[in-house]
């Protein structure tokens, strides 16, 4: 079997392992391999299509929860998530990892410029620094706003709830409005454009269409140590760019093995490696961050899908019920999968198309064991199992009420639910007037009857100093395996409190500065 | 979802009946006379008057309803047991669901579309003739047998229950569905029935108590939409403007 030998190997190449790479090869003269599950599609390919771009999502973006119900959307792509996501930036929040200091005994992640580990200069806040000055971190200007997020602020401000303008880390943006069909202008910046690229540029190898069949693990007296991993690599998908490696199996060697894929892959792949699970820990704690679209049928044209897609959003209820409303919209694709009815009932609501208005609940789900992802070796397939609980339900409730009645406030003549659930006295969620809002208390959300969808999954091979409720340490070092770090969304012990992609970058940041700065730790 | 038929799979093998479901789920079920069948002639079993066709769809409902899964290894026994509708059947079920789901008979639509293009459209973008879309195939062919909707179906009973159905809550999705479907004034199949009565039996999937029928119910609609709306003719009416690239 070919073979590929390396200081470091870091399965997955998106917000987690981009920056990793970026991270370590910029700070250390080490042999680095990253492996990335999908393709290496890049600006010369993306052609603003939705149904052509659908291979840079996991599962051709049909990956849904095990009830078939709720797309986990998520970019399997090099640069993942980074390539497909709509740039919107939120750093870490700091009540958030206070919590987790407190609850699961985090050490580390200052806030406050320190030295970590008694590593020189080594913080959070610094680390979060970097990354904002490396993707580009700003707030759009008030003229790069757009008529979809210009109702979401109307809205607000006529109902007195606080609204904020987005960060977004982009360069040049021309407002194509194609964000979640990759950049096709290199304004969005990625990993792929940013510390990817850099890391390519000192050297690090990517191998892409590699599939990580199972970490490799070796017994060293009482201990389980990570040395590797057997890879397939597929044949090249059409439009990426050629891999370096032919297609067939392949063993990777390393020193230290890194798995940022995620927090549905990073898990399955430690149950497929058998990596030790004592406490039945692994994949479970799932947090989706369920979001409900609402949406507005609007006298005036609106057009959102021009223009930057999120640009306002509102952390009113963050604090009380734990949601946001974030400005999105969809192309038709997804907006006529979405929308309810059939026939004309249906197609009278794609007639509004450009007279659309569209924001999403976004919520901050509670942590349940029970909500999990789970891998059979017996059929060699996955489930995402996820349930609404009935007190996250009761949140959503409120969320879509308030989220009605700021689309009407706004100025919409009608609002509708992407639900065929009764409200109150009405056969659909399609309410006439504000005071109609109310029926949205009698909602319950069932499964393929209202949609609900999930771009930000975490917490699946939670951090904690306490093996007995954690996988991972402060460190991100796996409890039971040496040499074998777990860096990504997954390694959160609950939802980090908003869109994921700065705190994990700043994580990755963060344990590449330690790393590298610890490297006597790991034989090297 | 593979998972989920496993599951199934054993709930077949293992679980006894279920209070007068109209499958049985135990030994002798008719799922096993069925499988056993199928060491014989396929074709002979559906056509043989002790399995009609109504007992074939009944007894692969749950496979059937299991939207667009890929197949799993459980799935592919399944099937290999208990046939597949032939292509002709669920293609003219898919036909009807598509031409009840588009709005093609809406002033405002589109006349360079039709449903010619849009049927064409649909299989070019799903391969539904592969095995990955087994479990859609076998949906259609139960989906069209209208007077099954307002039937207590194990299979599916027995799916509610593993998604944590209580026997009061199934007792009253049974109950609801055979209101839903008394109300509708739907009968015989789908295929023949006007287009408004098929829109109304459409509807009344959307509004099941079951998972699995309002799963159905999504997914077959999403893949005819999805499908309408690739085509450059749908986003001129509705004013989509397209890709600012020009590849």
């Amino acid at each position: 079997m070919r073979s590929l030998d390396c200081d470091v190997l870091i399965v997955g190449s998106g917000a987690a392992g981009g920056t990793l790479a970026g991270t370590l090869s910029e700070l250390t003269g080490l042999r680095i391999v990253v492996l990335e599950k999908g393709g290496w599609f890049d600006r010369s390919f993306f052609n603003q299509r939705e149904w052509d771009m659908r291979v840079l999502y996991a599962e051709d973006g049909a990956r849904f929860t095990h009830d078939g119900a709720i797309p986990v959307r998520g970019g399997e792509c090099v640069g993942g998530g980074t390539t497909v996501n709509v740039a919107l930036c939120f750093d870490p929040v700091r009540s958030v990892w206070e919590r987790w200091a407190r609850d699961h005994g985090l050490h580390g992640f200052s806030f406050e410029d320190a030295s970590d580990w008694g590593v020189a200069g080594l913080s959070l806040a610094r680390c979060v620094r970097d990354v904002r000055a490396r993707i580009g971190v700003h707030p759009p200007d008030d003229r790069e706003i757009n008529r979809n997020n210009a109702s979401l602020r109307r809205g607000c401000e006529a109902l007195g709830i606080r609204w904020k303008k987005f960060e977004l880390n982009m360069r040049g943006c021309i407002g194509c409005g194609f964000c979640s069909q990759g950049c096709a202008y290199d304004a969005k910046q990625g990993t792929m454009v940013t510390y990817l690229a850099d890391a390519v540029g000192r050297g690090v190898t990517v191998v892409h269409h590699a599939v990580v069949d199972r970490l490799t693990f070796e017994r060293r007296g009482d201990r389980l140590v990570a040395v590797g991993a057997e890879v397939r690599v597929r044949p090249t998908t059409p439009g990426s760019r050629p891999s370096s490696v032919e297609p067939g199996d392949l063993r990777v060697h390393a020193r230290l093995v890194v798995v940022a894929a995620g927090a549905i892959e990073t898990p399955l792949l430690l149950q497929r490696s058998e990596h030790p699970d004592p406490y039945d820990q692994i994949g479970r704690g799932l947090v989706l961050h369920p979001s409900l679209p609402i949406i507005g049928m609007m006298n005036e044209e609106i057009a959102g899908h021009r223009g930057i897609e999120g640009s306002v959003y509102s952390d009113h209820f963050f604090e009380s019920h734990a949601f946001y409303f974030e400005c999105l919209f969809g192309h038709p694709l997804y907006g006529s999968a979405l929308l309810p009815g059939i026939g004309a009932e249906h197609f009278d609501i794609m007639l509004e198309f450009r007279r659309l208005a569209g924001f999403g609940v976004m919520l901050i789900d509670t942590p349940d064991p029970d909500n999990r992802v789970v891998w059979s070796s017996r059929t060699g397939s996955y489930a995402i199992r996820w349930r609404l609980g009935d007190h996250d339900a009761r949140r959503l409730r409120i969320a879509a009420r308030k989220g009605v009645e700021v689309m009407f406030a706004a100025g919409a003549r009608e609002v509708l639910l992407p639900s065929e659930e009764p409200a109150g006295p009405l056969p659909t969620p399609r309410f006439r007037s504000s005071a109609q809002a109310v029926h949205t208390e009698t909602l319950r959300f069932l499964p393929h009857q209202t949609v609900l969808t999930s771009a930000h999954c975490q917490s699946t091979t939670r951090m904690g100093e306490d093996p007995r409720r954690a996988v991972i340490s402060s460190r991100c070092e796996s409890h039971w395996v040496d040499h074998l770090l777990v860096i990504d969304s997954s390694s959160f012990p609950s939802s980090c409190g908003a869109n994921p992609m700065v705190s994990i970058m700043s994580l990755a940041r963060y344990q590449g500065r330690r790393i590298a700065a610890e490297l006597a730790r790991y034989g090297m | 979802m593979e998972r989920r038929c496993g599951e199934m799979g054993r709930a077949k093998r293992g679980r006894a009946s279920n209070r007068g479901d109209v499958i049985r789920l135990s030994h002798s079920s008719s799922y096993h006379r069925v499988s056993r069948r199928r060491s014989g002639n396929i074709k002979r079993m559906r056509t043989d008057a002790a399995h009609s066709r109504r007992e074939f769809l009944q007894a692969c409902s749950v496979l059937a309803l299991c939207g667009c899964a890929r197949i799993g290894a459980n799935v592919r026994l399944a099937r290999d047991a208990l046939g597949d509708p032939e292509p002709r059947e669920w293609q003219a079920v898919l036909r009807a669901f598509t031409r009840a789901c588009v709005a093609f008979d809406h002033p405002l639509f589109p006349a360079s579309l039709n449903q010619g293009d849009v049927d064409r459209a649909v299989l070019e973008h799903f391969p539904l003739a592969e095995d990955s879309f087994v479990a859609l195939r076998r949906g259609l062919a139960v989906f069209d047998d209208t007077a099954l909707f307002g039937e207590r179906l194990g299979p599916l009973v027995d799916d509610e229950r593993s998604l944590g159905a209580s026997d009061v809550a199934l007792d009253t999705a049974v109950a609801h569905d055979a209101r839903l479907f008394a109300a509708s004034n739907v009968g015989g199949r789908f295929v023949d029935r006007s287009l408004n009565e098929q829109r109304r039996y459409v509807r009344l999937w959307g509004q099941s108590a079951f998972t699995q029928r309002r799963r159905f119910y999504r997914g077959a609609k999403t893949i005819v939409m999805v499908s309408t709306y690739s085509a450059r003719p749908a986003w001129e009416a509705i004013g989509y403007d397209g890709p600012l690239l020009g590849r």
